[in-house]
């Protein structure tokens, strides 16, 4: 990792875990002499929590589910698949 | 070997919540939300049981419920109706039942608000990735292949949403002293 801003750019990766090894070593590497950067971690992850306790988003009416098995009962196969 | 989770009765409704959230971000309204999910299980039923368990069902139905909503899109610019949301009319409470405990109970319900508020106050495009990635948890690739983007897209794209998601939840302080949520850490 060259600097601050290769770092900035990499915060996000890290928190959602899409570093490969080898960024993950550099960044932590950067992060232990840059503190700057170790604030803006902070907050990037205190953000992370709060969305993180406020799951789930919405929750679904109990009414839909009922509605859905009678809108698909008897439903037959006719769309491909992945 | 077929899709197996409800055994030869798979529906994917395990999904439920998750449609339903990642509806509520795009159409922001009650009713339209309800309306597109029942639509997403309608198409993607008839192929449910024929699915193989390696399938990412997940984001198969995620896939249907953007292309439903698309559609809607379109057939709207071709007949320009009145719209409205629950959101500018104040009427989004469905927010998920909180733990039990009174206290924490009240706490987790404020937040969850002002979270839910400051989601629907972005746009489109910020609600939508903040929703698969932040509640969802759809990986980048994921996410990518869902939007029809780069993956470099969706990477800046969320860098985006959560500064502005940053910025409003930093400016929604809870007024009561019961709601002792933190956001100073957010700066």
């Amino acid at each position: 990792m060259k600097d601050c801003g290769d770092c900035r750019e990499n915060i996000l990766l890290y928190l959602h875990k899409e570093l490969s090894v080898s960024q993950l070593i550099e960044f932590r590497a950067h992060l232990e002499k840059c503190e700057d950067c170790r604030k803006a971690l902070e907050a990037e992850e205190e953000l992370s929590r709060v969305l993180h306790r406020s799951r789930p988003l919405y929750s679904a009416p109990a009414t839909l589910r009922d509605r859905i098995l009678r809108a698909t009962k008897g439903a037959s196969p006719k769309e491909s698949a992945p | 070997m077929p899709y197996e989770h409800y055994g030869s009765d798979a529906t994917g409704l395990e999904y439920l919540d998750g449609l339903y959230g990642y509806a509520m971000v795009l159409t922001r309204n009650h009713a339209e939300a309800e309306d597109l999910v029942q639509e997403t299980y309608v198409r993607a039923m008839p192929a449910m049981k024929r699915l193989r368990s390696e399938s990412n069902v997940k984001g198969w139905l995620f896939k249907i419920l953007r292309n439903a909503w698309l559609n809607h899109l379109r057939k709207r610019r071709t007949a320009p109706e009145i719209e409205w949301s629950d959101v500018e009319n104040g009427l989004v409470g469905d927010i998920a039942e909180p733990s039990k405990d009174s206290y924490y109970a009240l706490v987790s319900k404020v937040e969850r608000e002002q979270v839910q508020a400051a989601i629907q106050a972005l746009p489109e495009k910020f609600r939508e990735i903040i929703l698969l990635r932040e509640f969802e948890e759809l990986s980048y690739d994921e996410i990518a292949g869902l939007l029809d983007c780069p993956v470099g897209t969706v990477m800046s794209r969320l860098a985006r949403a959560r500064s502005k998601l940053r910025a409003l939840l930093t400016y929604t302080k809870p007024e009561s002293s019961v709601g002792k949520v933190r956001y100073e850490g957010l700066r």
